[in-house]
């Protein structure tokens, strides 16, 4: 089975860097491995290099591995259009389903469901021949990521139609029911029609999407899955982590790893400027951002003990060896995990 | 000088609630009856006050400062009880179960019961109740969300609806064409990703609104330092001196990391040229951990200027 690692993490401290670092090291150990990036800042394009990643993806060759990466940006509105095609009868359904205005909207706001459908996205890869051995998803920054998973309730209302679609019936056939003259003084009949030809040609699509979402949840408790919790030196940041772990204990999971990114060495608590010369200003950002990064770092033992790693990435590296310093990076993080799993 | 309804657009992460805030105390301090109003799952702002979280129903934080938090649902209740005064028919139809799950399915009926709210608070409640907010400070959904508020107007006349809702959507598309009525701000910090999204997304909220945003917010500004040369600096040399390796490596890294942001905060400058720009220092330039109140009180005072002398 497909070895499933869930990077998770707030927004800005490096996320997609470390699992774009954990991808290369696992593709560095001869695994054929997938990195899915369901954040829509899209920073795994300058993460790798990479001018062009989206819904089809591209593979990456990487120094002194025997397989290329592949990496792949999650594109809700096409992989959604894609699924709605294959379920359809023709072309020109399909053709129909792009144009109708609600799917037009409806595809716009799939950003907000957008880790629902990176992790059924994920199902589709790990069973797209040939199979991968790995897959690392990046997922979306803050607390969604999880909260879909704990509480999906909204995303199945968004796509199961039987509601609607039971009162399409009911507006159609002229037996307009209280509740529809209600809708229809709200919204106008319009509304009704355009939902009513939005659940039919989706029908088959939810029916799929329902079952990877179901795959996906059981496949997030499997023992071969990790999930490695990105954090950074600010509260904010420690904040989202530890919501995110209360999140995942709701779901009996536990983080394998924590990573803390970006840490400056501790032994710089020691440095004391030459009088003059100096801003004022730079010497309290250093001290500051050093009493910032331990209070963060405390909070996260206190929460997670043993699993939380400092990462010194930088934000900064060299273009001409950013593969090999992103996979040196990954080694340790992707070690960690797999000893937890 | 900014117009009675402020949007307070951006990121995730930037300190949009901080920025909120401030420009709301700082128009509460001019006297204006100011309102906070905050669409998320959570309400950062009262804790900062010292008062306890604030659902629907608003909430005072110091004389003439006021939150809350959002509700389709209370909205629409709000809508029909207090504005049409068609209680009965709000609890037999509206409250319903399934219309209930239609409204939220739908999309854009949230998004233009938030704008046909922000609208009623301001203009229309002085019939209904007597009185209305002389401001209203936006603390809008991260940017996605929050810029295609602005479209829904025009997405609902693409849906081709009917009924109430015409109604609402033509007086929310007047409210938000009339830059006498409504401006847009954009927070950013001097982050990679909150500068890139901020370009990204300014030509939307510029052609969805009609005009661009009225100011960029640049907040956690680290401009106090000077220019910070990317190859490093003198004093940099100077500061390290004596220190073993690691620590001074970590001393350039800190360096590296401002001078980028320095970078990036001229850099986004000069593609929004001819934008106004307010700095907000970044905390960790000025003391170890201010209360979060001193930070929105600082901020007050950046933003002030914003709405004008009075």
């Amino acid at each position: 089975m497909t070895r499933l690692t869930v990077v998770l993490g707030s927004g800005g401290v490096g996320k997609t860097t470390l699992a774009a670092a954990i991808a290369l090291a696992a593709t560095r150990a001869g695994r054929r491995t997938v990195l899915l990036g369901a954040d829509p800042a899209r920073r795994l394009r300058s993460a790798l290099g990479l001018e062009h990643v989206g819904d089809a993806g591209v593979d990456v060759a990487v120094p002194g591995a025997p397989l290329a990466l592949h990496a792949s940006l999650l594109e809700p509105s096409i992989a959604l259009r894609r699924w709605a095609s294959v379920a359809l009868a023709d072309d020109a359904a399909a053709a129909r389903l792009a144009r109708n205005p609600l799917f037009i909207v409806l595809a716009d706001r799939l950003a907000g469901f957008g880790d629902a459908i990176a992790c059924a996205r994920a199902v589709e890869l790990a069973e797209t021949l040939p199979v991968p051995d790995e897959i690392v998803l990046d997922t979306a920054p803050g607390l969604a990521a999880v909260e879909l998973l704990t509480r999906p309730q909204r995303l199945m209302e968004l796509f199961d139609g039987r509601v609607v679609q039971s009162l399409v019936r009911l507006a159609r056939f002229g037996k307009a029911g209280r509740t529809v003259k209600a809708l229809a003084r709200l919204s106008g009949a319009d509304l009704l029609r355009d939902l009513g030809e939005l659940v039919s040609a989706m029908e088959g699509t939810i029916a799929a999407l329902v079952r990877r979402l179901e795959r996906a949840r059981a496949w997030l408790s499997d023992p071969g899955t990790s999930l490695v919790l990105v954090c950074g030196s600010t509260d904010e940041a420690a904040d989202v982590t530890l919501a995110l772990a209360e999140q995942l204990k709701a779901l009996s999971l536990s983080p394998a790893c924590v990573a803390l990114n970006r840490a400056l060495p501790d032994s710089l608590a020691r440095w004391e400027p030459p009088a003059g010369g100096v801003p004022a200003p730079f010497v309290r950002y250093v001290h500051n951002q050093l009493a910032l990064q331990r209070r963060v770092k405390e909070r996260l033992v206190a929460a997670f003990g043993g699993l939380v790693r400092e990462v010194p990435e930088s934000g900064a590296l060299e273009e001409s060896s950013r593969l090999e310093a992103l996979a040196a990076l990954g080694e340790p993080l992707r070690a960690a995990s797999r000893r937890a799993s | 000088m900014l117009p009675p309804v402020v949007f307070v657009l951006g990121k995730g992460g930037v300190g949009r609630s901080t920025v909120a805030a401030g420009l709301g105390l700082a128009s509460a301090r001019q006297g204006k009856r100011t309102l906070v109003m905050q669409w998320a799952l959570a309400d950062p702002v009262s804790p900062w006050f010292g008062r306890p979280a604030a659902g629907y129903a608003a909430q005072a934080l110091l004389a003439g400062l006021e939150t809350m938090r959002f509700s389709a649902e209370a909205a629409l209740e709000q809508y029909f009880v207090e504005h049409l005064h068609l209680r009965a028919f709000h609890r037999a139809f509206i409250a319903n179960r399934h219309v209930r799950k239609v409204t939220r399915a739908a999309p854009g009926l949230e998004e233009l019961m938030f704008l046909g709210t922000i609208m009623w608070l301001t203009t229309l409640a002085r019939e209904d109740r007597g009185w209305v907010y002389e401001r209203v400070v936006v603390d809008a959904p991260a940017m996605g969300h929050g810029a295609s508020l602005f479209a829904i107007p025009h997405a609902t006349k693409l849906l081709g609806l009917g009924g109430l809702l015409v109604t609402e959507t033509e007086r929310v598309s007047a409210m938000l064409a009339d830059p006498k009525r409504t401006a847009a701000l954009v927070v950013t910090t001097p982050d990679e990703l909150a500068v890139e999204e901020t370009l990204e997304f300014w030509p939307r909220v510029t052609r969805d609104l009609g005009r661009p945003p009225a100011a960029v917010v640049m907040n956690r500004d680290v401009s106090a330092l000077g220019p910070l040369p990317r190859e490093g600096c003198a004093w940099l040399i100077a500061a390290g001196e004596g220190l073993a390796p690691e620590p001074r490596a970590g001393l350039s890294r800190v360096y590296a990391h401002l001078a980028r942001r320095a970078e990036r905060e001229r850099g986004l400058q000069a593609r929004l040229s001819g934008v106004k720009t307010v700095p907000v220092a970044d905390a960790l330039l000025l003391d170890a951990s201010p209360a979060p109140i001193d930070v929105v009180g600082r901020a007050a005072a950046a933003l002030a200027p914003l709405w004008g002398l009075l």
